[in-house]
């Protein structure tokens, strides 16, 4: 048996659990029944089925890698020869044996009452798959960055992954559509739901396989990563449903939007990518360092993954940008604006990629993250309420992409603002490289 | 079996190590010394591949580190100062997890484990929950971990810290023997007496850089260093010395003498023999060592800015 699934079977179903579960949630289901009847009855297992496998079970999937760091075990599991597949489900699965044996419970309770439906338990069962593997992926890529205050992170992980389900609960089983509108197409909203959760749960559970593979010291790949960003845009830009929020843009046909919402998809995963990927300065320093010696292979190999992404995004930017252009006859005026916003789009992006390893590069060790969170809350909330405020909605422009402004005040700012943060990370880097020069120069002697 | 070459370590903002080069020679014992933060563990870390080097390289058995860290951990154990122990299960479980996850045969693990609670004198606490165990016992079950899977190498930081001196002095003997059968050991700690007992070379660190690596004892077949003294000057002491082929590079005064002795201890017994026969009323043969604190605090001194 896989040993990381054993122990945590050791330490999750004692027998005194496996006897204390089904008696608690015997009186649950039984004052239940007294206060409302079979659905009341109905209800509470579905109540509880939720709270075990997302709260609690995405809980205990945080910490299953955290409570190792914090226990000082981590290093020797990183040593033994358990390989990233064993541990990744040993920890998924093994972690939470406890919540889906207590939902087990809940689920023959729910079956068996008038008002069980098969279907919603399904929903329910992957709600929870996927918020334990999300949970578990959020824990990992916390440690990753700055393995500090780590029952805090499981906190934070714990919460997002609840902020991340809600939606998804709420649209999948209180509030489920009958119909889905995806690329022009009406379709049942039972089996594309399903059929989303499958692979989102596949992707996430990948996700936590390639977070173990590193943590493991196994070679990593961007590929992965890379896939899921091509499966997400396609995935995002079909909905009809968010066609509308592309109407300030003015994208001049149906496809071009698509392929806007497309980019927009792709730009906000480099964001996601370049905040969550590890950020240590020294690691930045050799990859910066090889493309400074012009080593483009090495350094194309040990590049951080938002770079790849960020190429994903500009190449759906130029095919969103040839579409525009193709679709103009002779002598037609160009839409401008659409052209103006992708491009200020890529630049502001750029600029805060800038900004963001100044500040990896600038701060005293483990604080890169929190100047990184406290710039974006600036930039992105604090500055346009401000104007906002100030009746100046029209200096808006100068600090993020902004629908429908003037061609020339969107790319602009952008450009010098870029250009700057460009300048201001190569000067940073080329202090460091020289005092790294000559602490080597120390250290030979 | 270790050999480390221009190691630089960075930590944010501080660089911990400093072109470090260094090697150890197989089924030898090394104490790894030095003050706080000199990067003692930092080294052990990198040794045993859980952190990766700015630049330099390490092998472990002629295997690079940073290429095949995994072959490296399947000849390698790591005791770390904070343990890291699951309190909520049984020894045996723990024992039991931990040859699992080394692939230990299946066949082999239940005699595996039963060698390792004998050595480490914990076979009547096999079913007994870690979180009860004293610190000594707790300390004596991860180097039972440790070394479940037989490793070449053991890297022990701060073995001792929280034993009793009973405790310590099973630490030790289980060390020597360890030794004796070929293991490779590392052992980091501050107590430099306790080293003293059974390491037979010192690497000593400070500000993430080798002072000094050296042996404690020298090797077998060397010289050592005997001192004689007298209850009665004798003028015919240097005489007496230079009959015996074993002695040389005497340095004689009239109640005292400083010699190198090639013989074993059995040699030093007939020599000892042969001074008193000869008339000398000998007071004392011993053999000059120079204690790790000695040396240590030499090398601090000569080091410190």
């Amino acid at each position: 048996m896989n040993p990381e699934f054993q122990r945590n079977l050791w330490l999750e179903l004692p027998p005194h659990r496996l006897v204390a579960m089904p008696a608690v949630l015997v009186l649950a289901f039984f004052a239940a029944w007294l206060a409302g009847g079979s659905q009341s009855f109905a209800g509470a297992s579905q109540l509880l089925i939720t709270l075990l496998l997302i709260v609690w079970g995405g809980r205990l999937a945080a910490e299953s890698v955290l409570t190792e760091v914090i226990g000082n075990t981590w290093d020797a599991q990183r040593m033994s020869a358990i390989t990233p597949w064993e541990m990744a489900w040993g920890k998924l699965l093994g972690s939470t044996a406890f919540m889906w044996y207590g939902s087990l419970w809940c689920l023959i309770a729910f079956l068996i009452s008038p008002h069980g439906h098969l279907g919603t338990v399904i929903r329910l069962l992957l709600a929870g798959a996927e918020a334990q593997a999300l949970a578990l992926v959020l824990s990992m890529m916390l440690i990753r960055g700055e393995p500090a205050n780590l029952r805090f992170q499981v906190t934070v992980a714990q919460s997002l992954t609840v902020v991340v389900m809600l939606p998804f609960l709420f649209f999948t089983v209180i509030n489920r559509p009958e119909l889905v509108h995806w690329y022009g197409a009406t379709l049942s909203a039972d089996g594309f739901i399903a059929l989303s959760q499958l692979l989102f749960i596949g992707w996430t559970v990948l996700g936590v396989y390639q977070l173990m593979r590193g943590q493991l010291q196994y070679p990593t790949r961007s590929v992965s990563w890379l896939l899921f960003v091509v499966f997400a845009v396609v995935y995002l830009a079909g909905f009809d449903h968010f066609l509308r929020y592309t109407v300030n843009a003015g994208m001049p046909t149906q496809a071009v939007a698509r392929l806007y919402l497309g980019f927009c998809a792709a730009v906000g995963l480099t964001y996601v990518c370049a905040l969550v990927e590890p950020k240590s300065p020294a690691r930045l320093m050799r990859w910066l360092s090889l493309l400074g010696d012009r080593r483009m292979f090495h350094g194309a190999r040990t590049s951080p993954t938002w770079v790849a992404t960020l190429g994903i995004s500009l190449l759906i930017a130029v095919l969103t940008v040839v579409n525009i252009i193709g679709l103009n006859g002779a002598g037609a005026p160009l839409p401008v604006g659409p052209l103006a916003l992708i491009l200020a789009v890529m630049l502001f992006a750029v600029r805060d990629l800038a900004a963001f390893h100044y500040l990896v590069l600038s701060g005293p060790g483990g604080r890169g993250s929190l100047a990184i969170a406290v710039y974006l809350l600036g930039v992105y909330f604090m500055v346009p309420v401000l104007l906002s405020s100030l009746r100046l909605d029209f200096l808006l422009p100068l600090v993020l992409p902004t629908a429908g402004a003037p061609p020339l005040l969107a790319v602009l700012p952008a450009l010098v603002q870029t250009v700057v943060a460009l300048v201001v990370v190569k000067q940073r880097w080329g202090a460091l490289r020289a005092e790294a020069q000559e602490s080597q120069g120390v250290a030979g002697h | 079996m270790i050999v480390v070459r221009n190691l630089i370590f960075d930590y944010p903002n501080k660089r911990a190590l400093r072109g470090v080069t260094f090697e150890i020679k197989a089924g030898t014992i090394t104490g790894l010394v030095g003050p706080n933060g000199a990067g003692k563990t930092t080294l052990m870390r990198c040794i045993a591949g859980l952190e990766g080097p700015y630049a330099g390289t390490i092998t472990v058995d002629r295997i690079d580190v940073a290429d095949s860290p995994h072959e490296v951990h399947r000849r390698l154990g790591l005791l770390q100062d904070d343990l890291g122990l699951y309190d909520s299960l049984t020894v045996y479980q723990c024992l039991l997890y931990q040859a699992a996850a080394y692939r230990v045969p299946v066949r082999e693990r239940g005699r595996r484990i039963e060698d390792s609670l004998e050595r480490l004198n914990l076979a009547d606490r096999v079913g007994e929950k870690v979180g009860g165990l004293s610190r000594g016992l707790r300390q004596r079950l991860a180097i039972a971990q440790a070394m479940i899977h037989r490793p070449k190498v053991l890297l022990l930081d701060e073995p001792a810290s929280g034993l009793d001196p009973d405790a310590r002095a099973s630490l030790s003997e289980l060390l020597r023997a360890l030794a004796a059968e070929g293991m490779t050991l590392v052992v980091s700690s501050h107590i430099l007496a306790e080293l003293e007992d059974y390491t037979t070379h010192m690497l000593i660190l400070r500000n993430g850089r080798v002072v000094e690596h050296c042996a404690t004892r020298p090797p077998v077949g060397r010289p050592r260093r005997l001192r004689v003294t007298l209850a009665q000057p004798s003028p015919g002491l240097r005489q007496a010395l230079a009959a015996d082929p074993q002695v040389a590079g005497v340095d004689a005064e009239a109640s005292a003498a400083r010699f190198d002795f090639t013989g074993d201890v059995q040699a030093q017994s007939q020599l000892l023999r042969v001074l008193v026969q000869s008339g000398l009323q000998v007071a004392t043969l011993l053999e000059e060592t120079r204690s790790m604190q000695s040396v240590y605090s030499e090398k601090m001194r000569g080091t410190k800015r």
